[in-house]
């Protein structure tokens, strides 16, 4: 079963112009206090029911949600922002890249046009969200 | 010597008018299923969102129907007046309760395109 999150995190680290690295930048699962102020977070969003595949094999469509948290330093909106620009522009062109061979997904589709602002966090660090829908073709382990 | 063959419509005006007025109760009944669905998510939503004072969920609403053509739109929104926090709380991590619109319209996305769709096709 697909992790969404993780092969999202896995694709935005291969592009460059970002500047990401899982670990040092790039986190995925959860919002870590020992991340840097300006840091990218992978996590789980929320996904459609999943759709049986009517080709005679069992298997599904499913729809995973991820939410891409972009923080920056307190002094770093500008930055920030074009950081949650660049990642709206690289998963909207991010369809063939992510995932591989039978993990491959067969859409990612952006949620919402542009990037979402939120206040600040308790620290005073800018925030924005962008959202994405991954579809991928799965076996139903059940069948 | 060649033969003509001519067909008269008459009454075209009678069966154009009858078919308007088929249209519009099409639209209508699908314009009815929309706003009941959206119902359906906003008060889903409500038992989602996380409730301190009470204010954001009371800022939820089914927005009004606009009409574009053959397209009917409506949504389903919180926040606005004094509630400006409404997106924070729904994307903020930190919130155990977020993405409370999300869960709510994807959980019922299917059910409500559906009831659409019947409309449409009666």
């Amino acid at each position: 079963m697909a992790r969404a999150w993780k092969d999202i995190s896995a694709y935005l680290a291969t592009v460059v112009p970002l500047g990401l690295t899982e670990g040092v930048n790039l986190f995925v699962g959860r919002v870590t206090d020992e991340a840097p102020d300006a840091s990218v977070f992978c996590l789980p969003g929320v996904s459609l029911p999943p759709q049986p595949v009517l080709n005679g094999a069992p298997q599904d469509l499913r729809f995973y949600g991820v939410q891409v948290l972009v923080r920056g330093s307190r002094e770093g909106l500008e930055a920030a922002a074009d950081l949650a620009d660049l990642v709206r522009d690289a998963l909207n062109h991010a369809k063939p890249l992510v995932g591989a061979g039978p993990d491959q997904y067969t859409t990612v589709e952006l949620d919402q046009a542009s990037p979402l602002r939120l206040k600040e966090d308790k620290n005073d660090r800018p925030r924005f969200s962008v959202n994405v829908t991954a579809w991928i073709k799965e076996t139903n382990p059940v069948l | 010597m060649s033969k003509a063959i001519r067909l008269v419509l008459k009454g075209e005006n009678a069966v154009a008018r009858s078919l308007r007025q088929f249209e519009r109760r099409k639209l209508k009944r699908m314009e009815t299923a929309l706003v009941a669905g959206a119902k359906v998510i906003l008060e889903d939503a409500k038992e989602l969102v996380p409730v301190d004072t009470g204010a954001l969920r009371a800022s939820g609403v089914v927005e009004p129907v606009t009409k574009d053509g053959g397209k009917i739109r409506t949504g389903v929104s919180f926040g606005g007046g004094g509630v400006d926090y409404a997106i924070d709380v729904h994307e903020d991590p930190a919130q155990e309760d977020r993405k409370y619109l999300e869960r709510a319209e994807k959980a019922r996305r299917s059910e409500v395109r559906a009831a659409i769709r019947k409309e449409a096709k009666d």
